[in-house]
């Protein structure tokens, strides 16, 4: 089986910033109106797909739809 | 840092989407959001439509983000965006739905997760759905077990933050004329706009192709077509950050041997013959094997060829279940010999087994 070396990347961490790496958690939890308050200066996420579905196609607006492991 | 500030040129570009963080599998079409189950975060850009514009995502064995950073990311933002007012516009070719697929229409995820009110997450979708192939004997290993083949089998080194541009070129992609610099617009014959992209193509290729047409952009050359042609195990690549029930452990490392060795040895020059490097203590942990580093395998239940595969185990892992046992002619210390080896298969790590 081929080993390959660490990929050489020089841009910022994308998964520390989205609280994914171990020893970091993800600020806020889901509420019950279906967003997701992060920090406070971070924008706002839904967390119920057919809401934002909905949003979108009410707004004409693209759907950035994230998927992760864990909340 | 956080991925998604208020006030910043990232922040600008995110409060031109709805956004949705979807952490429950449950209630989503995995049959339109197909991808990598295995990745820790995976991003769609769709039209309200549902539309795929593109995807943002992709790792390695070494690391969850080895092809992830907020450079990229940001380009990828751009791009989703340009693709809406191509949408917007009404050129945006339309693609076909593919049929919807929910995970409850696996039956032991419905009975062991869904039923009991347990969340579901993206790899449980891969490894049930695996499970359920390989008892149905539908399972192709080479494709859903050896999942989203690293490129740099192929040569291809990408320089991560500039999305699909290309850092350095070996091997077969060198050959194919790929060079540093280029841009690579088209992959398998799929327009491709970011790592996510090309990944998912690169994934979806019969695993019995034998080349790969791709078109790069060229600084002061425009678009050129290439054509690699694909080595050997091109799709074997290094599953270890998997957790799959349809691999049957050994909690061995092994190399395969040079051709020059085999013969040295009386071993064909096309098997699979390889040593052993490295066993892991959970091997006896388990009471798998009694195998040592040096030990020479050179069959797998009386089988010692079958190209292109040159690695004994990735012959193991294709062609025996988990938990089940297999004869290995394994040469020790001049002397051959054969040996049981008995795989384990990995139970998953919530409750229930797929």
């Amino acid at each position: 089986m081929q080993q390959h070396e660490s990929v050489r990347r020089s841009g910022a961490p994308l998964l520390a910033a989205a609280g994914l790496l171990v020893g970091l958690s993800v600020p806020g939890h889901s509420n019950a109106a279906g967003t997701q308050p992060l920090e406070d200066d971070t924008l706002e996420w839904l967390s119920n797909y057919q809401q934002a579905l909905e949003l979108a196609k009410e707004t004409g607006r693209p759907l950035l739809v994230e998927f992760r492991c864990s909340p | 840092m956080v991925l998604s500030p208020r006030d910043s040129e990232r922040g600008r570009l995110l409060e031109q989407f709805v956004r949705a963080r979807i952490t429950n599998m449950r209630r989503i079409d995995v049959g339109l959001f197909d991808f990598d189950w295995h990745h820790s975060i995976y991003f769609f850009i769709v039209s309200p439509d549902e539309q795929i514009y593109l995807r943002y995502g992709g790792r390695d064995a070494v690391s969850a983000d080895s092809y992830l950073d907020l450079d990229s990311f940001a380009l990828a933002l751009e791009a989703g965006l340009e693709e809406h007012e191509r949408w917007r516009a009404g050129t945006l070719p339309v693609s076909p739905r593919p049929p919807p697929f929910f995970a409850g229409d696996l039956p032991r995820l419905r009975e062991q997760q869904l039923q009991r009110g347990r969340c579901v997450e993206c790899h449980m979708i891969s490894d049930y759905r695996a499970a359920a192939r390989e008892r149905e004997g539908t399972l192709d290993k080479r494709r859903e077990m050896f999942r989203s083949p690293d490129i740099r089998n192929l040569g291809i080194h990408l320089d991560v933050p500039r999305g699909l541009a290309v850092e350095r070129a070996e091997g077969a992609a060198m050959a194919a004329g790929l060079l540093p610099g280029d841009v690579i617009v088209n992959f398998g014959g799929r327009r491709v706009l970011t790592f996510g992209d090309l990944l998912h193509v690169h994934d979806g290729l019969d695993r019995t192709a034998t080349h790969l047409p791709l078109t790069v952009e060229r600084a002061a050359a425009g678009l050129v077509d290439l054509r690699i042609e694909l080595p050997p195990q091109w799709w074997v690549s290094d599953i270890t950050h998997r957790f799959w029930s349809i691999d049957p452990q050994t909690h061995l490392t092994t190399a395969p041997l040079a051709d020059a060795r085999k013969r040295e040895l009386g071993f064909d020059p096309e098997g699979f013959a390889c040593e052993v490097t490295r066993v892991n203590p959970r091997a006896g942990v388990l009471e798998l094997h009694d195998l040592r580093p040096g030990d020479v395998i050179y069959s797998v239940d009386g089988v010692e060829a079958a190209p292109p595969v040159s690695d004994c185990l990735v012959h193991l892992r294709l062609n025996v279940s988990a938990g089940d046992e297999a004869d290995l002619g394994v040469l020790r210390e001049g002397a051959r010999t054969e040996m049981t080896i008995r795989t384990h298969r990995q139970r998953f790590r919530k409750l229930g087994t797929p």
